[in-house]
């Protein structure tokens, strides 16, 4: 009865009180979406020049575990991309005694807003039989670019739970893919089931508050309105943990999280 | 205290003991008519007959079955009944009494003011069919018809009971065999009061009370009412539960009760039990003593009777109306007297013979 | 007329209660309309007028807000200038419109000459035609004249009036095209605002007026009253009012008026939405109002629109005691058809959907026939429909190779205290069977099966395990080979069909459970458990692990002695049911000890009917012991005997009690040893005795029309044949089938799955049991067949094994028809050729090479170049899957099984090697296809040279 005809002469601000209320799944609107964004990015735009941002690190206490070295001989193409031995990122403690791979974002505080999908794709290498990154964001909707830089046969395996799950075989070098995934999700996992040792995280959020440390340990989150946020920090093995965080338009906020060794 | 007295109620309710005391308490009334229709004695009865009704009605079991939409006419026949005897023998008391005196009966003063059927008593009887109209429309509003569930022939209710006004004619179908019980008597109730008028020509009482011109008619037609037909609808109706069990007025229907049915037959009292012989095989033999006693009963009396303190009537009636007369009058104790005899001495029939599914 | 003082009658007063009687009856006269008219229902359809009015009002309300008033301004606007624009117009639209009314009036008088003179003409032809068939020329000729005469005239008409048509036409169009505009702009409008519309029509409609009142009146409510009686007239289906079967009349309506219309979810009953629409009562539902009616579910008396007299049943008693309260509600005693208590209602599934294992959407009734499966009923109770069911307990004829007396001694005092979640019910000691002296006699008893069973068993050769196994290599053996497909052990329990695996030790020698293992029908020629295949050593270490677990406890429970006294009154009470007392004790003293024993256990077995579960020998002719429950769900109450317990006397009632505790009806009856009750004791949960009553409820046997039932076909016969087989060999216990998922996979992927990791979990679904969803469709029957017979290695890595089940001939039919059957593939024991061509065939090693198949696909001697080899081997192929499914299988896998492991290298049909082909990702999957049928085991080592 109410036909969807209706819904494209909405005003703007019925959408947002409506998207406040309940997220509209993208199935319908996904058309209106470049009409509905226009003004709302200009309606944001003050408090952007404003805007703050959380900075920090990860830092790591405790004797960090045995790196855990892989065996490539399986796949001699593999094997033969390695002089050096190959270990297993799941733990990788920096030298400055902070943890990588740790990917970080806004849980909270970001419901009341809508974001525009990026247009250029994130990318994923699989190289020297390893996903390059091994942690990755991306926002819902935008799309990934996987490629495959080794002359073996490789398979995205996408084991996502809230979007739909894909399984690409990638057998020929150079090759590129792209995906998108629909829903957020914390993490969604990559495998290859050729080389068992591989895998690589996705966080999926619907918005691009996000980061990820890297060799030196930091991590910033950017471009945050003023506001009060849940952050959280997840890794692979010691799993997450959350932080309240004030941001105001003056300086960055620090913050820091802290994972111990089991 | 309500508890012991209910308890008490059930303990001494059997059909024995209520037809034995029923008959007692209308031979004592008939006996002292004047003294039971006194305001001293019948107030008391009358409080002590609706109070038992009323503290019974507290007890849950009591009033479902009393106040069963069907049942509840048979309350009221009761009380009815009790009402219109004590008028009716109360007024005849009171001619009896002017009568002694040399005086003509109330009836008679009162014929003597006349006045047209109608419209006087026409209009009076209208209005009252009226009221009783009204009375019917209240009534159906109030109690509904007690229509059931759709029926089920797989399902036969237990207990299955007979309309209210055949329910004396079911209950003694625990004495009699279905042809008697079901035939032979309610042809004799009607033959019998067909053949009343012929009976009994006497035409003293006739537009008046009286009960000590007519005591034999008067007292034959109250026990045979009262004790044959109305006690016996009220066991069908308030006494007997499932299976066709005696329960008492507070006592709970449980299916399941079980009582001992140890009946035996005259010819096993007999050949069994007296004699030591067995039962002889053929069946006239064996059922002779049955016959020979049914014959007794049947001739004997209103032989010694027509010598001696009946002779009189026979005269007056002559033997045709005399047979007659002694006939119904000794089914009508008949029956009374073969529900005695099984509550006695659990005898099953006098006769049984079922070759020719002929019981007595 | 003398007036005296004392007179008895008095006209006065009679006419005072003429009046009186007058007034009063017509009172009553009143309250006879006012009860007539006062009915239950139609508080109900006034209670739902307000509540239908309030939703309206809500709706047009959600609606109102959701108009774009913005356009709909426009729109208004658009209209005034069109309207501005018209009326500028105007008077050059009225000219027309007066040009249109004289023309109007011409055509008239030219239509009425046109039409006057078709008649003339018409009357000429006919005499012109029928003088010169005559041959009268004259005549003719007169007539001739005549009708040439008219032609002409009658053609200038025709003219004249198609001209002024015309120019009316014309006309139209300007007047058209004057308002075009407006109209469009209405028409819009109108559109916008059509929905809104409709609905404040509706509830115009709805609202009470003193004219709805008027029609709605004692005496006149006959024409066309708004509060009416609803009703359904079902065609195909009858009541049975026992003495004439009438069609089945749904008057429910009358008070569930929203039953069948959405939108009502949330409203108070009787006006709630039914909760399964798109089950049951809209119209595309399998299920419509207008067909299946209320009762034939439901139960009940559709034509009664009382809430008692429906037989509304309660669910509960709180709810019986609230409607007795609210409703003035009682139990209809003598009527039969009342309605099934909710918790109840799919036992009425069964009365059309008959000869399937499970019923679609009936959880509840399916579990409960599981549990009568499970559970053995059908061992004991003949049930019409379910005579092909399998003895569930062990097969007892050899069992003497198995167990010792003192174990089954102890067993029989109570099961559950050796193994707490076993099967097998309580038979003695129970409620009715506690008494001192019962003890003792059920002791004798007990002592007298297990001397029967040893004396009439056989003994098998047992093997002895060649090496002495190590516990924790067996541990290993028993989660990674298969044995928690069916048997639960420890805390992993997701199948039970098969015994816990406990306290073994305290059971069995390991000779036995070694043979047992190894084979199982040696022992137990029809036992359902089927044979791993296991190595010597394997079948060793597991047997030592299985044997490490004993029950302390039970080992040390005392077996009471029995007295000679015991066991004679038990032989006494057997022996005088044949008898007299006499004689029987003359028998019994010639018995020796041991015959006592014999005699009493055979006696014993008869009458607790053990040989309904378990094969005993000289029991293989014994009838079953308990009662038909074909007809059970209709049984009388009155045939129930609900003994001193005081429950409500219904079925579902005495049906729970019996099953939570068989024994109860005996309480506080005097009754002789063997005359007690003696359906043993199960230890259902409420839960499981809720589903076993609606089974015993759904035991009916009632006259549904053939054309009402739903009719299986006889691929859907087959297919039901192979899902009793598959449910009685728990197929499922392992592999994804037929809409249910493999039991035993939620261990594997438990991290997936959101659980704990297992010693052989991992997040790989590919290591798990295969899925069979679509096995069908996949491989050829013929493969299919032999499999079954005698299983192959297809997945190497898989450390689970497909056991051999030794299937009949008719089994393994059964399950190939099953299989092809659920997929909708015809049956054909030929494999399919496939075609190729020599250039496919190379462009189909091409792609193989370059999408380095072979990296996961090699068979089991060459997998020593990579690490995964966890695919099947290509060689098999083309003996064993279908060439569609393999088109099917390459264009996407996870299509056909989600979660595979295979990935697809043509995603969104597109091909990463625009080369070969043409680049034609269809063409180059049927050229791999191919090239599999091709396929030699051979080729693998030169397609690797090739790739590398």
């Amino acid at each position: 009865m109410i036909k969807c005809s209706c819904e494209e002469r909405f005003s703007d601000s019925v959408i947002l009180r409506r998207r406040s209320r309940r997220r509209i799944s993208a199935g319908i609107l996904r058309p209106l979406r470049g009409l509905r964004m226009t003004p709302l990015l200009l309606f944001l735009l003050p408090a952007w020049v404003f805007a703050g941002s959380i900075t920090g690190t990860i830092k790591f206490t405790g004797t960090p575990p045995e790196p855990e070295q892989i065996s490539m001989d399986a796949d001699p193409i593999c094997a033969s991309l390695h002089v050096e031995p190959v270990y297993a990122e799941t733990v990788v403690v920096n030298d400055n005694g902070t943890l990588r791979n740790v990917f970080v974002y806004v849980k909270s505080g970001l419901e009341e807003r809508t974001f525009s999908v990026p247009g250029e794709p994130a990318g994923i290498d699989q190289k020297g039989c390893h996903y390059e990154p091994h942690v990755l964001g991306i926002q819902t909707g935008q799309e990934l670019e996987i490629r495959n830089s080794d002359a073996t046969l490789h398979n995205v395996h996408s084991l996502a739970q809230n979007s739909k799950p894909f399984n690409l075989g990638m057998p020929i070098q150079g090759m590129k893919l792209k995906k998108k995934f629909e829903n957020s999700e914390i993490m969604a996992k990559f495998k290859c089931d050729v080389h068992p040792w591989m895998n690589a995280y996705i966080g999926v959020l619907d918005h691009p508050h996000f980061s990820v440390s890297g060799s030196d340990g930091a991590f910033e989150i950017s471009d945050l309105p003023a506001g009060d946020y849940v952050v959280e920090a997840w890794h692979e093995k010691y799993g997450t943990q959350e932080q309240t965080v004030t941001v105001t338009e003056a300086e960055p906020v620090v913050v820091e999280f802290m994972f111990q060794a089991t | 205290m309500a508890s012991l007295i209910k308890q008490f109620v059930n303990s001494i309710c059997s059909p024995v003991t209520i037809f034995t005391f029923g008959t007692g308490f209308l031979i004592l009334f008939l006996s002292f008519p004047k003294q039971f229709t006194s305001k001293w004695v019948s107030g008391p009865l009358a409080i002590l007959g609706i109070g038992f009704f009323l503290f019974g009605l507290t007890d849950p079991h009591f009033r479902k079955i009393v106040t069963t939409p069907d049942n509840v006419p048979i309350v009221a026949l009761l009380f009815l009944m009790a009402y219109f005897t004590w008028y009716a023998v109360r007024k005849a008391v009171r001619n009896d009494e002017r009568l002694a005196q040399g005086k003509a009966p109330i009836e008679k003063e009162e014929s003597e003011q006349k006045v047209l059927v109608f419209p006087y008593l026409i209009f009076i009887e209208f209005v009252v069919a009226l009221f009783y109209a009204i009375m019917l429309v209240i009534w159906s509003l109030a109690l509904k018809a007690p229509l059931e569930d759709p029926a089920n022939p797989t399902i036969s209710p237990n207990p299955s009971k007979a309309p209210w006004y055949f329910l004396g004619l079911q209950e003694l179908l625990v004495y009699f065999d279905p042809w008697i019980a079901g035939v032979l008597v309610p042809t004799l109730i009607i033959v019998g009061l067909c053949a009343l008028p012929y009976l009994d020509r006497s035409t003293k009482g006739s537009g008046y009370y009286s009960f000590r011109q007519r005591r034999v008619w008067v007292t034959g037609f109250l026990f045979c009412f009262w004790m044959l037909w109305i006690t016996l609808i009220c066991f069908g109706t308030f006494l007997r539960g499932p299976n066709w069990n005696f329960f008492g007025p507070f006592e709970a229907w449980n299916v399941h009760k079980v009582v001992p049915l140890v009946n035996v037959n005259l010819s096993d009292y007999i050949f069994i039990k007296w004699l030591g012989i067995g039962l002889p095989k053929q069946w006239f033999i064996r059922e002779a003593p049955g016959f020979l006693l049914l014959g007794v009963f049947f001739f004997v009396p209103p032989l010694i009777a027509a010598k001696t303190f009946c002779r009189k009537a026979l005269q007056e009636m002559g033997a045709v109306r005399y047979v007659v007369a002694a006939f119904l009058l000794l089914m009508m104790i008949a029956v009374p007297a073969k529900m005695y005899l099984r509550w006695a001495f659990n005898l099953k029939y006098l006769i049984a013979i079922p070759e020719f599914f002929f019981n007595v | 007329m003398p007036q005296s003082p004392d007179q008895l009658y008095s006209v006065h007063k009679t006419t005072i209660w003429f009046a009186v009687a007058s007034i009063a009856l017509v009172v009553t006269l009143v309250l006879i309309v006012f009860q007539d008219h006062n009915r239950e229902w139609k508080t109900w359809q006034e209670e739902f007028v307000e509540l239908e009015r309030k939703k309206l009002k809500e709706n047009l309300q959600a609606m109102h807000s959701k108009v774009d008033e913005k356009r709909l301004e426009d729109l208004r606007k658009e209209l005034a200038s069109a309207q501005e624009e018209f009326d500028r117009n105007k008077s050059e639209f009225e000219k027309l419109e007066a040009d249109k009314t004289g023309l109007n009036v011409d055509l008239v008088k030219a239509s009425a000459r046109y039409e006057d003179l078709k008649q003339h003409y018409d009357s000429y032809k006919f005499f012109l035609e029928e003088h010169r068939e005559q041959g009268e020329d004259e005549k003719a000729a007169q007539f001739e004249r005549k009708f040439k005469g008219v032609e002409s005239k009658l053609k200038d008409a025709k003219f004249k009036k198609e001209q002024i048509e015309r120019k009316i036409e014309e006309i139209d169009a300007r007047i058209f095209s004057f308002q075009s505009v407006k109209r469009r702009i209405e028409k819009e409008m109108n559109e916008f605002r059509r929905d809104e519309e409709r609905l404040e029509r509706k509830l115009k409609e709805l609202e009470p007026s003193l004219i709805k009142d008027m029609i709605n009146a004692p005496m006149v409510d006959f024409v066309a009253p708004t509060l009416e009686i609803q009703q359904v007239v079902l065609e195909d289906l009858h009541e049975d009012f026992h003495f004439a079967k009438a069609q089945r009349v749904d008057r429910c309506t009358t008070c569930h008026l929203a039953v069948d219309r959405a939108g009502f979810e949330d409203a108070p009953q009787p006006f709630r939405t039914h909760p399964r629409l798109d089950l049951f009562l809209s119209a595309d539902s399998p299920h419509p109002l207008e067909k299946i009616g209320c009762t034939v579910c439901h139960g009940g008396s559709g034509q009664s629109l009382s809430f008692t007299w429906a037989a509304h049943t309660p669910q509960n008693k709180e709810q019986r005691k609230a409607w007795e309260r609210k409703y003035d509600w009682h139990e209809l005693e003598k009527w039969e058809a009342k309605m099934l208590p909710l918790q109840h209602i799919e036992a009425s599934c069964a009365k059309c959907h008959g000869g399937v294992v499970n019923i679609p959407e009936a959880p509840k009734l399916n579990q409960g026939r599981a549990l009568a499966q499970k559970y053995g009923c059908f061992g004991c109770h003949l049930v019409k429909g379910f005579e092909n069911r399998w003895r569930v307990g062990p097969d007892l004829r050899n069992v003497r190779s198995k167990l010792d007396r003192e174990w089954i001694v102890r067993w029989l005092q109570n099961p559950k205290a050796f193994r707490p979640s076993t099967q097998m019910p309580q038979a003695f000691h129970l409620e009715n069977t506690n008494s001192e002296g019962d003890r003792r006699r059920s002791n004798a008893a007990i002592e007298g099966i297990a001397t029967y069973l040893l004396k009439h068993s056989n003994t098998v050769s047992l093997e002895s395990p060649p090496i002495p196994g190590s516990p924790e290599a067996g541990k290993k053996f028993v989660e990674e080979t298969g044995c928690l497909g069916c048997h639960t052990m420890g805390d992993t329990s997701v199948n039970d069909h098969g015994p816990e695996l406990v306290y073994l030790g305290s059971k069995v020698q390991d000779n036995w459970l070694y043979s047992w293992l190894k084979n199982p029908k040696h022992y137990s020629p029809e036992t359902r458990m089927p044979n791993l295949r296991l190595t010597d050593e394997e079948a060793a270490h597991m047997t030592a692990y299985l044997l490490e677990d004993r029950n302390e406890q039970f080992d040390a429970s005392v077996i009471p002695q029995v007295a000679a006294d015991d066991l004679d009154g038990l032989a006494m009470g057997f022996l005088t049911r044949k008898m007299r007392q006499a004689e029987a004790q003359d028998q019994l003293r010639q018995m020796e000890l041991e015959e006592k024993f014999e005699f009493v256990g055979e006696k014993m077995i008869l009458q607790q009917g053990c040989f309904g579960c378990h094969t005993i020998r000289g029991f293989e002719e014994a009838k079953q012991i308990g009662t038909e429950l074909t007809k059970e769900g209709q049984k009388e109450v009155e045939r129930l005997d609900f003994g001193f317990v005081d429950i409500d006397r219904t079925r579902y009632d005495w049906f729970r009690q019996k099953l939570k505790n068989p024994r109860i009806f005996d309480r506080g009856k005097i009754k002789d040893y063997h005359e007690k009750l003696r359906m043993p004791h199960f230890g259902f949960t409420d839960e499981e005795a809720e589903a076993l009553t609606t089974f015993l409820l759904s035991l009916r046997v009632e006259e549904i029309p053939l054309e009402m039932r739903k009719q299986l076909d006889l691929r859907e016969q087959e297919i039901e044949a192979g899902r009793l087989l598959v449910s009685k060999l728990n197929c499922q216990g392992c592999h994804t089938l037929d809409g249910v998922d493999g039991r035993v996979r939620s261990l594997f992927s438990a991290t997936l799955r959101g659980g704990s990791a297992t010693s052989f979990g991992g997040e790989d679904v590919g290591k798990e049991p295969p899925v069979l969803d679509g096995e069908g469709a996949k491989v050829e029957e013929v493969w299919l067949y032999h499999f079954l017979r005698d299983p192959e290695t297809i997945r190497p890595w898989l450390k689970y094994r497909m056991p051999t089940f030794d299937f009949t001939e008719e089994e393994t039919n059964s399950l190939v028809k099953y299989f092809a059957y659920l997929d909708e593939q015809e049956i054909s024991f030929l494999r399919e050729k496939v075609k190729t061509k020599a250039a496919t065939v190379a462009a189909g090693r091409e792609l193989f090479t370059q999408f380095k198949c072979i990296q996961c696909h090699q068979g089991g001697e060459t997998q020593t170049i990579t690490a995964s080899f966890l695919a099947p081997d290509l060689a098999m192929a083309k003996d064993r899957l279908k060439p569609a499914w393999v088109i099917e299988w390459l264009k996407d896998p996870q299509v056909l099984q989600t979660g595979t492991m295979m990935p697809t290298f043509f995603p969104d049909a597109t091909t990463p090697l625009p080369a070969i082909l043409g680049g034609n990702a269809e063409q180059q999957i049927k050229a791999i296809r191919d090239y599999l049928w091709t396929y030699r085991p051979e080729e693998v080592t030169e397609v690797k040279g090739g790739s590398s």
